[in-house]
């Protein structure tokens, strides 16, 4: 593909990353991405915030503060127009909490409603962080449970009890935000946050772009109990299918929980954060982001030179 | 039973098959799907309640097998695909009597002709010839079982020569006329010949 580049560019597509970073003057950078998604719950308002988060998410992720918003907006015009109100009230109160103001949007008709945001947001000089950069012996740190897309699935089916929906919806609903800010006191040589290619693909992309091999502990892994039991009742979204198809020569899974291993190809809506942060100080750091209300963080995993498949499972 | 869930997404077929599945005891639940996530979903979903799967792929389209209440696993790889389910058995009668022309032959007939429907594998086709085609005209009763295993698209056919050599062409009350032709087609394509 023949495509411009302006010499201020410094994080592209090329890595996969959450979202491109461009230098606009000696001190700041631009961080700039887009996403849109279907409703994840029934709560139209519900379904806003967690919209309005996953896309922010994207800037925390690079390191970045949120600083503009674009909406896009498709829906069918048959639809109530107070639930696309209540979507939008609740997209705007999260905006709001993120001091992260909406310029405008874009809005189209289509038979199924799907709400996002281009966020732009500002990182001061190099202090971003990228997907590719992990270093040998870093530990990686992530921030919620697995297993959202499953639980959502059995959701839609409208299979889940009431006390899973609410379990699911305030997953969604926590920010990454404060998650993000805490990095910034430690030694972190990557982050991304977790959505639509799930663990393993997110794992691959850093891992890839890296250079570098990682290696998950299957049994550190905080993973949502009743997505294990929608998993094995085959409540599965076909896109957990195809990244794990998608990766089969990539990574190697030995461990006896074998009813979890597709559960980490699981997409995620508003997933957690994957941090590389240096070994001596991983244990420092998942005790701030617990302390800060993160609860599932936990260390799940490893970073080495260069083995024969880029992610193991063990 | 069958259900069709192609063009449905994630979780729909699995929702349908557990519909499905809360109204069967005892039987074979047939799942038509055309995706892999699918497939696999429907099978785990089965599986997770116990049930024995088997599907074939055709074209992208998945045809799952769930069997609900059988004791042992359904035959899973080709060779085995003597699948009773799946086999083409092919009834053969020849005379409206079993055993000796007799009031007794006629009885044991009508009896077993209204049992066929009892089985677990039910024939494909009923081929009635000679005198066998009494029962597809004059027996009200052998009628009677016959259109019901008719309803369950069993091919019922009724050798055309014998119609007309017992001047009853006019009389057929279930299934098709035949000739030669077709009823050494179904015999030579059948996996079981049960000949009454």
């Amino acid at each position: 593909m023949n495509v411009y580049r302006d010499s201020r560019l410094e994080v592209g597509f090329e890595t996969s990353d959450d979202a491109g970073v461009f230098k606009i003057d000696d001190d700041k950078s631009l961080v700039q991405t887009v996403d849109f998604i279907t409703p994840v719950v029934d709560d139209p308002y519900k379904f806003g915030q967690i919209a309005a988060l996953n896309s922010l998410s994207d800037v925390y992720a690079m390191g970045g503060t949120p600083l503009t918003a674009m909406s896009i907006l498709m829906y069918n015009c048959n639809i109530d127009k107070k639930l696309i109100q209540l979507m939008m009230q609740g997209a705007c109160d999260e905006l709001k909490k993120a001091k992260c103001t909406l310029l405008g949007g874009h809005t189209v008709e289509d038979q199924e409603v799907k709400l996002g945001f281009s966020i732009t947001g500002t990182v001061a000089n190099g202090t971003f962080y990228k997907n590719s950069s992990l270093r040998a012996g870093d530990r990686l740190i992530y921030t919620k449970p697995l297993g959202i897309g499953i639980v959502a699935t059995a959701l839609k089916g409208e299979l889940t009890t009431a006390d899973e929906t609410e379990q699911i919806e305030a997953i969604m609903l926590t920010s990454n935000a404060k998650a993000a800010e805490l990095l910034k006191k430690y030694n972190v040589s990557a982050c991304t946050d977790i959505t639509g290619f799930g663990l393993a693909g997110h794992g691959l992309e850093m891992a890839s772009g890296s250079d570098k091999s990682i290696v998950f502990e299957i049994d550190n892994i905080a993973f949502i109990e009743s997505a294990i039991k929608y998993a094995n009742m085959g409540i599965i979204p076909a896109g957990a299918y195809q990244n794990k198809q998608f990766m089969d020569n990539d990574y190697v899974f030995s461990n006896e929980g074998k009813e979890k291993e597709i559960i980490l190809f699981d997409p995620q809506t508003a997933g957690g954060l994957l941090i590389g942060v240096a070994k001596e100080e991983a244990e420092y750091l998942l005790a701030d982001l617990i302390a800060a209300g993160y609860h599932d963080s936990a260390v799940i995993g490893s970073v080495t030179d260069r083995l024969e498949k880029a992610v193991r499972f063990i | 039973m069958k259900i069709d869930a192609r063009g449905e997404a994630c979780p729909t077929p699995v929702i349908m098959t557990k519909k499905a599945l809360e109204n069967i005891d005892e039987g074979i639940l047939t799942v038509l799907v055309d995706n892999f996530a699918s497939k696999e979903n429907v099978i785990k979903y089965a599986m997770s309640l116990g049930h024995s799967c088997e599907f074939v792929e055709n074209d992208n389209v998945f045809t799952v097998d769930i069997a609900i209440g059988y004791p042992c696993d359904l035959p899973v790889n080709k060779q085995a695909s003597n699948d009773v389910n799946k086999m083409n058995i092919v009834v053969f009668v020849t005379s409206d009597s079993i055993g000796d022309a007799n009031e007794l032959g006629k009885t044991l007939m009508q009896g077993f002709i209204g049992n066929i429907i009892n089985m677990e594998s039910l024939p494909k086709t009923i081929i009635l010839v000679n005198t066998g085609i009494n029962l597809t005209t004059l027996n009200h009763d052998t009628v009677t079982a016959l259109n019901i295993l008719a309803e369950k698209n069993i091919e019922i056919l009724s050798c055309g020569a014998c119609l007309t050599y017992f001047n009853l062409e006019h009389n057929l009350k279930v299934g098709e006329i035949t000739d030669a032709h077709r009823v050494m087609t179904r015999l030579f394509a059948a996996d079981k010949v049960i000949k009454l």
